[in-house]
């Protein structure tokens, strides 16, 4: 009866262990993430430095809202390493941050290739994604490259929060927050801000 | 005495004259100086008001030869923000599109677009370098966004018209030969597009964004033509 009892409480230490430390185990809450983008889509929150090109920074803290862990390597209780992109997170002590929290290409490098957190979804070169699908849920990104450098890459993100008409130009559609140049409820492509609609190319990431 | 100081006389005539001889050739080389960088920055301003007007098939038609490629502004933008949409449908060439119901390019308009097109790139950009094959892209993107949509939850969007609001150049540098030049500066350009609605018809939006560029030219056949263009939205103006 003992012996049962010892790997009955090994088993469940060991299931608890795994869903506290495990990041994917607890699933991305999308309506607290929406609910915080919409809350500072055209403010700042004061916990967090505010950067020229803030949109990296802005995309980070509602993901992190929605319940996407931070990833840090301590060395002696300090953040180490802040280029490397195998790592994301913010330390609001310190300031003390990654990469990729706060750089477009780098967040990119992270979400796509060294964590499980995103896909993409949906490619739009140049034609923007006029048609074809959005494919997006709320809490969701989308990523976009001027058409200027590292083509491959993303150079500004906004968050998918919703369908409906855009305010500033009274397009329909899916509707984004960003920051940098601050949107809540923006048409989805950024294309009526966007002189350079055509050299621009737009992917839609799936947070999970 | 007199012979040297005739002697003197003819040395400081000699002097002066090689003096007035070497200030008109210092003038002529800075004058066809100047006219070679009014050369590369009149190319500059073509190919910059063309890249920004290829996607629009009324402006493309509209432009008989590179000579009408020129800066044109519109006062509706005076006090919009860079990056904000004037909510009105922005035209620079004589006839307004009829908005009034659907626009669908038929092939005709299509291949005559994109010929048109061709035409002007070739006369301002290096022939199968990446900005001149970029530049044919644009029309084709530009008329796969016009094509209708066969589901009806998805909304056309019509490019209507574009150009450049205004250019300041910065700085302007040849390589020895002169056969070779870059300019760099900032441009103001704008787009004005619109999204048909079901219920609205056709909405216009028309933003204008700020932007440093930087252009590379060659001489090919001793004519300027166009190799590169950088171009990055300036700080502040992205959408």
């Amino acid at each position: 009866m003992k012996k049962i009892y010892r790997i009955f409480t090994l088993i469940f230490s060991l299931a608890i262990t795994l869903m506290l430390f495990s990041t994917n185990a607890i699933a991305y809450d999308r309506t607290a993430a929406k609910t915080y983008a919409d809350k500072y889509a055209l403010s700042y929150n004061s916990a967090y430095t505010k950067f020229t090109d803030d949109c990296t920074n802005y995309v980070s803290q509602a993901l992190h809202a929605g319940g996407i862990a931070q990833k840090v390597y301590y060395v002696s209780g300090a953040p180490f390493s802040t280029s490397d992109d195998h790592y994301w997170f913010w330390n609001t002590s310190t300031k003390a941050h990654s990469y990729s929290w706060t750089v477009a290409k780098d967040l990119w490098t992270y979400l796509l290739s060294y964590s499980s957190h995103g896909d993409i979804a949906g490619t739009y070169d140049g034609d923007i994604g006029n048609n074809k699908y959005n494919p997006l849920l709320s809490g969701d990104l989308v990523a976009y490259n001027w058409g200027e450098h590292d083509l491959g890459k993303a150079n500004h993100w906004a968050m998918e929060i919703t369908y409906g008409t855009d305010p500033d130009s009274g397009w329909t559609g899916d509707l984004v927050d960003a920051h940098s140049t601050n949107h809540k409820h923006a048409y989805w492509t950024l294309q009526p801000y966007n002189a350079k609609a055509y050299k621009t190319i737009v992917w839609a990431v799936s947070i999970n | 005495m007199v012979a040297i100081l005739r002697s003197q006389k003819n040395l400081l005539i000699f002097l002066g004259m090689i003096v007035i001889l070497a200030a008109i050739s210092i003038a002529k080389i800075s004058s066809a100086k100047d006219g070679e960088e009014d050369r590369v920055k009149r190319v500059t301003e073509q190919a910059l008001v063309l890249n920004q007007s290829l996607p629009f098939y009324w402006e493309v038609m509209s432009i008989n030869d590179i000579n009408a490629l020129k800066v044109k502004d519109d006062e509706s933008f005076q006090n919009q923000a860079p990056g904000k949409p004037v909510k009105k449908m922005i035209v620079s060439y004589q006839n307004k599109p009829n908005l009034s119901h659907k626009i669908v390019f038929n092939d005709a308009q299509k291949t005559a677009w994109q010929k048109k097109a061709n035409h002007l790139i070739n006369q301002l950009f290096i022939e199968n370098t990446p900005i001149y094959n970029e530049m044919l892209e644009t029309v084709q993107n530009s008329q796969a966004l016009s094509d209708v949509p066969s589901d009806s939850k998805i909304k056309q969007i019509v490019g209507i018209d574009g150009g450049v609001r205004d250019i300041t150049f910065e700085s302007v540098t040849f390589n020895d030969k002169a056969t070779t030049a870059v300019v760099t500066g900032t441009e103001d350009v704008w787009a004005s597009y619109a999204q048909y609605q079901d219920d609205n018809g056709y909405v216009p939006a028309s933003p204008h964004n700020i932007m440093n560029f930087e252009v590379s030219l060659k001489k090919v056949n001793n004519k300027w033509m166009v190799d590169d263009i950088n171009e990055d939205f300036e700080p502040g103006s992205a959408p």
